[in-house]
């Protein structure tokens, strides 16, 4: 068994934790990036479209190009990197338990960065009655298969879930000769980009299917068809409705689950609404010293925001490696029944300081601003705009000429018909 | 002469922009969020191009597949055959991000490049 001590401990080479990592060395900490993969990079190397980095470095990247800049620079950083590795516990203060080929691993952290990034809900938690054959997949596998094990998932395909994932690998599959007979959503609305929309479906010719979802799944060995059905306006399905459609392979593009087994090992309090840990401003979890970053802590639609959000962890890790301690915001922020989460849920208020808030609405809001009150008083009102469930919204506040700084902050979304 | 709707895909403001067309030319733009938006509606509303990403056959490296890219946005109508071009294309390990797989396609000054660095490893040779 090998026992090993540093500052700053991150679980995870995805870009919150390449973010996060590098972040830490800068600040001269002894850094360890811990990665059950045999390389760097997380989900990105698996992303081959494009459409990363058009904020962070101003150009068009797909996903492994930018997770090879960031992994060289892990590199050249002099951080140390265990690949193959997979953390199986946190225990006492702050000690992770790991293994891989050569065996048990245990590091005693100054502090530690959960960067785990999330996993795919699969069929069990849409629990789609009938047999159980083969050809039942996520977006992502099937987007592993295609691009990085040279497999093919199937022959004629249908598509359940309208979010980004599931439209990119529609049109995936269709550049590589597989029949894709549609993309089906149980909402009323589609999830994904209309951007992906246009890209993904009209193109090629792939028709979207909106209030309808998949009730029954034939097949022996294989697939052999599913059944559709429409739903009304409550998500209860329409009987009579229903459709059959033979298909070998059926995707499913349900949704995303940050990946927090360890954290809760760790006693981290998780946000019923994100799945992800609670934290302040500082990416702090409940447990002092440990803090959260990336898709481990909510589910992101650009990697761009996930490296701001590891290079905050980062440094305040490190701070917390250097002080033994990082101070604890105790500002509860309160929402309205429009917003889903917030991420910070915990702010303290200085009058320098510029808070940053992300937050999703739990519908669509056509015309709508956002409205943050302090102590009685509307302190900011955004312009009107559109809000959407699948849009990461960002509502930054300058305190410096608010005289009153105490009490909860509450945002509510003011909607204008 | 006709107009066309447009949802600009620059980035994710999604602005709706209506483009009114004129024996192949664009006449008019409205509804752009930004200058960007504006160039994007001109050429999506006569000429739409695409960022083609899929994958090549890869020999002597980890993966048996290397993902690549095209510089620039290709016209629509090129995807089809540029896929069939890449299909029929081979290469072998070691190679850089940003190494040119194919060069200059159809004479658009569009190239095709790697996406990633694979290193040459004979032991997991596909």
């Amino acid at each position: 068994m090998k026992q090993l001590n540093y500052d700053v401990a991150v679980i995870g080479g995805g870009p919150a934790g390449l973010a996060a990592g590098l972040e830490a060395k800068r600040r001269g900490m002894n850094t360890i990036i811990l990665e059950r993969d045999s390389e760097l990079g997380g989900i990105l190397n698996q992303c081959i479209h494009s459409g990363f980095g058009l904020h962070y470095f101003k150009e068009e990247l797909t996903g492994p190009e930018y997770a090879e800049r960031f992994a060289k620079k892990v590199k050249e950083s002099d951080a140390d990197i265990y690949l193959n590795t997979m953390v199986i516990d946190i225990i006492n203060d702050k000690q992770i338990v790991a293994v891989n080929r050569e065996g048990l691993i245990k590091i005693n952290a100054g502090s530690i960065v959960l960067a785990m990034g999330c996993r795919e809900r699969t069929r069990g938690a849409i629990m789609v009655p009938g047999s159980r054959p083969a050809g039942i997949m996520t977006a992502g596998q099937a987007q592993r298969y295609l691009n990085i094990e040279n497999l093919k998932p199937g022959n004629r395909a249908v598509i359940l879930g309208s979010g980004d994932i599931g439209l990119i690998t529609a049109r995936r599959m269709k550049l590589e000769g597989i029949e894709v007979l549609g993309v089906y959503e149980l909402m009323p609305y589609a999830n994904g980009l209309s951007r992906n929309i246009k890209y993904c479906l009209e193109d090629f010719g792939i028709p979207l299917n909106l209030s309808t979802t998949v009730t029954k799944i034939k097949g022996n060995n294989r697939l052999e068809e599913i059944e559709v059905s429409r739903v009304d306006e409550n998500l209860k399905v329409i009987p009579g409705t229903e459709k059959t459609i033979k298909c070998d392979t059926l995707i499913l593009s349900i949704g995303l689950i940050p990946e927090n087994e360890l954290s809760l090992r760790a006693g981290v309090k998780l946000n019923p609404s994100t799945n992800g840990p609670f934290v302040d401003s500082n990416l702090q979890t409940n447990i002092p010293g440990i803090f959260a970053c990336g898709n481990v802590l909510h589910v992101h639609d650009l990697v761009d925001n996930v490296t701001r959000e590891g290079e905050i962890a980062g440094r305040t890790a490190a701070e917390f490696a250097l002080n033994r301690r990082v101070e604890i915001d105790s500002i509860k922020i309160r929402t309205d029944e429009n917003i889903r989460y917030t991420v910070p849920s915990f702010i303290k208020y200085h009058s320098s300081n510029n808070i940053s808030i992300n937050f999703r609405v739990k519908r669509p809001i056509e015309n709508g601003r956002i409205i943050a009150v302090l102590g009685g008083s509307i302190i900011y009102q955004g312009r009107k705009t559109s809000f959407k469930p699948s849009k990461m919204e960002n509502l930054k506040l300058n305190l410096e000429k608010i005289n009153i700084i105490t009490g909860e902050l509450f945002l509510n979304i003011q909607e204008v018909r | 002469m006709n107009y066309v709707k447009i949802v600009c895909g620059s980035c994710p403001m999604e602005c709706e922009m209506t483009a009114l067309v004129e024996e192949r030319k664009v006449a008019n733009i409205e509804g752009n969020g930004c200058t960007r938006g504006l160039e994007y509606g001109k050429t999506e509303a006569i000429n739409p191009k695409r960022q083609l990403t899929t994958t090549v056959k890869i020999y002597n490296a980890r993966y048996p597949l290397l993902p690549v890219r095209t510089t620039r946005p290709i016209s629509l109508e090129y995807v089809p055959i540029l896929i069939k071009m890449i299909k029929e294309t081979e290469v072998i390990a070691p190679i850089n991000m940003g190494d040119v797989i194919l060069e200059n396609i159809f004479n658009t000054g569009i190239d095709v490049i790697a996406s990633r660095s694979l290193a040459y490893n004979e032991k997991l040779n596909y």
